[in-house]
């Protein structure tokens, strides 16, 4: 038997010659009430945590299906995109390769869209 | 760290569909953006440039955009990236001459980089005109289109939101729909910008 609680103790009952305290068995089923009650509220989390899975599972799926958003992504090399910074600053800039990386050293490039552009590029390709 | 580089490459990608899908759900454009990665041999870590396809969109209504956006991956969750620059414009001409409008920049990596750098890393440069700005009357005075007005670091729902709400640019459904899915995606930019910066 587990600790007798003050809740419990009212429901023992004086037995006359028998000297002792005795459970009424009330207690027991109170016992059983509060099993019954965890068990309720177990299967009320159970049922939100899988209410809760499904929703995430709807979302996912959701999102998966979202075509109108797909991103695919390439795995480029450092070669292809100096290639491609060389291109752009030949066309935006009307220089070279060369002299973008001078400039950029000495800071002497202008505060442009198509510098900052090629700037986050050279970033991104570890170039800067 | 090069074999990183799969998850790496599933990290970005979902930070670029969640843009691409706040794009599409918001603007009438599909499968916006584009996302390329690479290893970074010289700092050893993983990069990622997302940018739109089609690299400039222009609207109906005549302004265009450009998205550029680079992630790394995050040093404090390596199941996470994290913005490492940014670029986001906007005009009604030529982007890359006088038609462009607004330019959003985020580079923090140029204040650690360049120490006379001295500017707000998240800013704003506005192709505007002002009759009472005069350059030359300001020591190192410089063009307007030239200043660097600092802003916080902007998410690209603000961006979106704007382009609606004060250009006119048609979004994808009612504008009640677009601004509802903005504000609730801003809520998670709030949330990850707490965590993680």
């Amino acid at each position: 038997m587990g600790a007798l609680r003050v809740e419990d103790a009212r429901d023992y009952r004086y037995k006359p010659g028998v000297g002792a305290y005795f459970p009424s068995g009330k207690d027991e089923i109170r016992k059983q009430e509060r099993q019954r009650s965890k068990s309720s509220v177990a299967k009320r989390r159970t049922r939100a945590a899988a209410q809760l899975e499904e929703h995430l599972r709807s979302l996912a799926d959701a999102y998966e299906q979202d075509e109108d958003a797909f991103v695919e992504v390439r795995e480029v090399t450092q070669e292809e995109v100096i290639e491609e910074i060389s291109r752009d600053v030949r066309a935006r800039l009307g220089m070279t390769l060369e002299e973008f990386g001078d400039a950029y050293r000495k800071g002497t490039l202008p505060d442009t869209l198509a510098v900052n552009e090629l700037v986050i590029t050279l970033r991104f390709a570890g170039l800067a | 760290m090069p074999d990183l580089l799969e998850p790496f490459k599933g990290n970005a990608q979902r930070f670029a569909k969640h843009l691409s899908s706040l794009l599409t759900r918001t603007l009438p454009i599909d499968q916006p953006l584009a996302c390329d990665v690479i290893y970074n041999r010289r700092e050893e870590r993983h990069n990622a440039r997302i940018q739109l396809r089609q690299q400039t969109v222009k609207f109906k209504n005549g302004c265009s955009i450009r998205i550029l956006h680079r992630v790394i991956s995050n040093p404090e969750d390596h199941s996470k990236v994290m913005t490492a620059g940014y670029s986001y414009a906007y005009g009604f001409g030529e982007l890359f001459k006088d038609g462009w409008l607004a330019r959003y920049e985020y580079d923090p990596e140029q204040a650690i980089k360049d120490p006379d750098y001295e500017y707000s890393i998240a800013h704003v440069h506005f192709n505007g005109q002002s009759n009472g700005y005069n350059p030359d009357a300001i020591p190192k005075g410089k063009a307007l289109q030239d200043l660097h007005f600092p802003t916080r670091r902007i998410a690209l729902e603000d961006f979106i939101e704007h382009l609606i709400v004060e250009l006119g640019v048609e979004p994808r459904g009612s504008k009640e729909a677009a601004l509802g899915i903005l504000a609730e995606s801003r809520g998670g930019f709030k949330d990850r910008q707490t965590r993680h910066t």
